[in-house]
């Protein structure tokens, strides 16, 4: 399980970086996205190692969070700056 | 399927979403339970939306359940034909325009999901019954051609009844 | 037995979101990266959700993995959609980069 754990943390990473070196803005979000749903995996495999499932809860608000982020910032800039 | 087993099934699936938040089986949560789904489907049927959750979003549980089942078929198997584009990298995306013969709009909310979640094809935009789609490797440019390649099965699917 | 064949495919899982990380570096326009990258994410997603409710046999903890997968199910293309709607509304062309 640790090498499952070290590999997301890497793919992680570069998803991240996707957010440095994205030419256009949107490759920042698409970049954004992909963090989210990494870091929601590795919520998710803590919890099933430690078995807790109040861990569980925290995955459901990242993941409503990570979806009220993107789209506003989606609409925000397809309207211009003008919401 | 009548307006008073749709509004049973609702509370039954409500009160189950209830019970797996508080990881409890005992009478006192499925009470509570029962009673604050009651009430919250009778005050959002009375006063923020202007018709019943009949009307608008009419589904049955064991068909969404198969269609489900029918989803998760597709997207693996589009998902897998579509890992041989990533090693080779050559990619021409393109914009095609299809048609679509569905009604509601439940439905139509469902097929543009659908389209989106199966990897290859993302919905830009809706007017009416056209949708605006992007391919990966478009095939055809005409739109009845592309709607068979596109949404033939899943289309089908959603005319059976959801 | 049970921990084996969750802990395989939990592996398999990853190895999707592995090539779908190598997707957002392959291509030059960022339609395709869209396409590819999100969607494959996506199956990787479904596979290693499904791995670890196998893991936990059935239970509170496997249920609750399950409304957390229906939702994401449900709010994954709508996140997509928006993006690339944004794209394409601002003016985005394909191969200007």
């Amino acid at each position: 399980m640790t090498i499952i754990f070290v590999v997301i943390v890497i793919l992680m990473l570069l998803s991240a970086l996707r957010i440095l070196i994205g030419p256009t803005l949107w490759d920042r979000l698409l970049g954004l996205n992909l963090v989210t749903s990494k870091l929601i995996m590795l919520i998710i495999l803590v919890a099933s190692v430690t078995q807790q499932t109040f861990i569980l809860d925290l995955a459901l608000g990242f993941a409503l969070l990570g979806f009220m982020g993107v789209i506003f910032i989606s609409l925000y800039v397809q309207r211009k700056g003008r919401f | 399927m009548t307006n008073k087993i749709y509004t049973l099934q609702l509370i039954l699936l409500l009160t189950l979403f209830w019970i797996i938040l508080f990881e409890r089986f005992t009478p006192i949560i499925i009470g509570t339970g029962l009673c604050i789904v009651s009430l919250s489907i009778w005050f959002s049927e009375k006063y923020l939306m202007e018709s019943t959750f009949y009307e608008l979003f009419p589904f049955n549980i064991f068909k969404l359940l198969r269609y489900a089942i029918f989803l998760v078929i597709e997207i693996y198997k589009s998902g897998i034909s579509i890992i041989p584009v990533i090693f080779t990298g050559t990619a021409k995306p393109g914009v095609v325009e299809i048609h679509t013969e569905l009604e509601s709009n439940i439905l139509l909310v469902i097929l543009c999901n659908s389209i989106t979640l199966t990897p290859g094809t993302i919905t830009l935009d809706i007017q009416g019954h056209r949708l605006l789609v992007l391919w990966l490797n478009p095939k055809t440019m005409q739109p009845t051609m592309a709607g068979i390649y596109i949404k033939g099965k899943i289309e089908q699917k959603l005319k059976e009844g959801i | 037995m049970q921990e084996t064949i969750g802990t395989l495919i939990i592996i398999i899982g990853v190895v999707f979101v592995a090539i779908g990380v190598i997707g957002i570096y392959r291509f030059d326009n960022f339609y395709a990266r869209a396409l590819v990258s999100s969607k494959v994410d996506t199956v990787g997603y479904l596979t290693l959700m499904i791995g670890v409710m196998i893991k936990n046999g059935f239970s509170f903890f496997s249920l609750k993995v399950f409304v957390i997968l229906v939702i994401t199910m449900i709010i994954n293309p709508l996140i997509t959609h928006s993006m690339v709607r944004s794209a394409h509304i601002s003016g985005y062309k394909i191969g200007k980069e």
